[in-house]
């Protein structure tokens, strides 16, 4: 009884190997008891369906997912101390919530693929709706992505200076109405989407019509919390020490923030706003009461009700037609494929600027 | 004496031709002038002799910094009391003593960087060759393109590359002077003992150095705005014993251009790099601190008349 049968069991493998060591190889015996403790939880939870009469899969499932945990905590703790069980029982629970969320994105992602890809065509960019009757199919969402992009880019536009420069009085001036700015920025960013919608349509639309710049404006006013607050974040994020430095150069305080602290937290703030834009990207109750949505194809933001992606699925699967829901789903794809590329481009040129720097390795 | 002395430095090959010369050992710094530097100054603080070297490129030539009777508060809390001190030009002053006794703060008070904390409030007069750096007839900008300081950790600016980082002080403060930018990046960062460490890789981003090699940028950087004194903030503590000799041998021969005011909590390294000497004291809790002695680093170290002095830089508390 000495600490030596703690070692670790000699390797296997050739000492003169120059190959990193596993830390705890995964031996024969662990799958088999893993299959074992699988098996266990099958036919427990399928005797329970029986005797208790369940018709549900889910409950079933997770019946089976918690006895599998215990009978392989039990097998675990057979075989090895109970720490080592405890250890290896938390893997396998971290290691399933983990997959259960990753497996939700792909199944979501899946079946959007499945009901959209078939009808997207080139054309579904380059036709509208009209002139397409509900029972064929063919016709496209160019009004919805003309209307997105116009929208969400405007709405942008308004929303990223105001944004940083509010993050800029919060955080970097401090000043006196610090305090309050930001309760009221909290307070805003709990604000159902549709009462930004509400407040346009009571404003605006009523006296003037529907226009895609009503849709602006209630999206300015979703995405101004959301950005403000984690450009905030992000500019806490740089050393204190970097502006005592800049100062202490002889740098008016506004030159400091100019010239080290945006730059310092540019990557950081563009991931802020690429949020931001996927939030109001996909909002869809506000621009019922402010865009409308149009079967047309209207470019002049400014005036006429205009489409936007959300709303072209919103409205397309309502409809009876198949021909119809199937324009809807793909116009979701595509709304899904555009915020993808979004976070992807704002990914890589971060990851780009900073390369540059030897940072972010 | 110290391992740093055994220890086989990498021939340092920084000493380009003509940079200034400096004494090569760092023991054989040159005595310092007439004895009892501290006392009532000297009417007249322009009668410094100035080497030859002495003035840089640029033209800033080397100030006598005075502080007068400084107090500092913070909110209520008093943390200085009354300390004097005249800092020479053309010598490194050493400012000593244990944690929390008002060294940094009274450093910082140098070049008006308490003022970033907006509780702080001081006493008394800081004058730069005469005129009161608090004053009107300077801003807090120009005062800090004057009088440069270097921090306890290495900071520099992340976005930058290396060559944008040592002409950053140009940029922040907004002097654009016609000057040969890459003749002054090649002169300070020569100055800060890096030139030959990092000439091929002036494109690189700052961050991508060791860290000694960081601190040297940094000093490098503060140099390029032509400051007439460098305040030090224990610029060694967060470096390794090699990389705090190369900067400390930095410090010694920039001292012949510029004044050099340096806080450590190193007693070995206020006695290899200064040449004056303040032991900064709290005597009792809760009091705030002052300063217990000042004066030649040599009389300081060997015959402090003060007995806490002598405590202190022998090592009996602190």
């Amino acid at each position: 009884m000495t600490l030596l049968q703690f070692r670790p069991p000699p390797s296997t493998e050739d000492p003169e190997s120059d190959t990193p060591n596993r830390r705890r190889p995964v031996t024969k015996a662990d799958v088999m008891e893993a299959g074992y403790a699988a098996l266990a939880a099958v036919v427990g939870a399928g005797l329970l369906r029986v005797v208790f009469g369940w018709t549900g899969v889910m409950g079933t499932a997770v019946t089976a997912y918690l006895l599998f945990l215990v009978a392989f905590y039990l097998l675990q703790r057979d075989g090895a101390s109970d720490e080592s069980a405890i250890d290896r029982l938390v893997t396998v629970a971290i290691w399933s919530a983990g997959c259960m969320v990753v497996a939700l994105l792909v199944w979501m992602l899946g079946f959007l693929l499945i009901k959209g890809l078939p009808d997207l065509r080139p054309s579904f960019f380059t036709e509208d709706l009209k002139g397409h009757g509900p029972l064929n199919p063919g016709g496209g969402a160019r009004a919805a992505i003309i209307g997105t992009f116009e929208q969400v880019g405007l709405a942008t536009l308004v929303v990223v200076p105001i944004a940083v420069m509010t993050a800029i009085y919060l955080h970097e001036l401090k000043g006196r109405l610090a305090r309050p700015t930001r309760f009221i920025i909290d307070a805003m960013s709990g604000l159902p989407s549709i009462v930004a919608g509400l407040l346009v349509f009571t404003v605006w639309v009523e006296s003037h019509g529907f226009s895609g710049v009503s849709g602006s404006a209630a999206l300015v006013v979703l995405m101004l919390p959301t950005v403000t607050r984690t450009s905030e974040e992000i500019l806490r994020t740089i050393p204190d020490s970097l502006r005592e430095a800049s100062l202490a150069l002889g740098a008016p305080q506004w030159r400091v923030i100019v010239r080290v602290v945006l730059p310092t937290a540019l990557a950081g703030l563009v991931t802020a706003v690429i949020l931001g834009i996927a939030r109001a990207v996909g909002e869809t109750a506000p621009m019922l009461l402010t865009a409308f949505g149009s079967n047309n194809t209207n470019v002049n933001i400014l005036h006429g009700p205009q489409s936007d992606l959300p709303l072209f699925a919103y409205s397309l699967i309502r409809l009876p037609s198949k021909a119809q829901n199937d324009r809807a789903w793909t116009g979701a794809l595509v709304l899904v494929i555009l915020v993808l590329v979004l976070f992807v481009t704002a990914r890589l040129v971060s990851n780009l600027s900073q390369r540059k720097l030897g940072r972010g390795r | 004496m110290t391992a740093a002395d055994t220890t086989p430095i990498p021939p340092s090959p920084r000493h380009a031709p003509g940079a200034t010369t400096a004494p090569q050992t760092l023991r054989d710094a040159p005595p310092p002038g007439p004895g009892g530097d501290w006392g009532p100054p000297p009417p007249g603080p322009q009668d410094q002799p100035r080497g030859p070297g002495a003035v840089l490129a640029g033209g800033a030539q080397p100030a006598t910094l005075e502080a007068v009777a400084l107090s500092a508060w913070f909110g209520k809390r008093k943390v200085l009391e009354r300390c004097s001190l005249r800092m020479e030009a053309q010598k490194v002053t050493a400012l000593i003593g244990p944690s929390g006794c008002g060294k940094s703060t009274f450093l910082r008070i140098l070049n008006r960087m308490h003022e970033v904390v907006p509780s702080a409030q001081i006493a008394g007069r800081v004058e730069l060759d005469g005129v009161d750096i608090y004053g009107g007839s300077l801003s807090t900008t120009a005062v800090r393109t004057k009088i440069g300081m270097v921090f306890q950790k290495p900071n520099p600016f992340p976005a930058m590359t290396i060559g944008q980082n040592v002409l950053a002080g140009l940029k922040l403060s907004g002097t654009k002077s016609g000057v040969d930018l890459p003749a002054l990046v090649e002169e300070c960062l020569t100055k800060a003992g890096l030139w030959n460490e990092v000439k091929d890789r002036l494109n690189e981003g700052g961050q991508t150095l060791s860290g000694g090699q960081q601190q040297r940028l940094c000093i490098a950087r503060a140099l390029a705005v032509r400051p007439q004194v460098l305040l030090m903030d224990e610029p060694c503590s967060a470096l390794d014993p090699i990389s705090t000799r190369v900067v400390e041998e930095t410090i010694v021969e920039l001292a012949d251009d510029i004044t050099i005011v340096i806080v450590t909590h190193n007693m070995q390294q206020a006695a290899r790099v200064s040449t004056q000497c303040a032991f900064f004291l709290v005597e009792d809790q809760g009091k705030p601190g002052r300063i217990i002695e000042a004066g030649d680093t040599r009389v300081m170290f060997e015959a402090p008349t003060d007995p806490r002095t002598f405590d202190y830089v022998t090592g009996r508390f602190g």
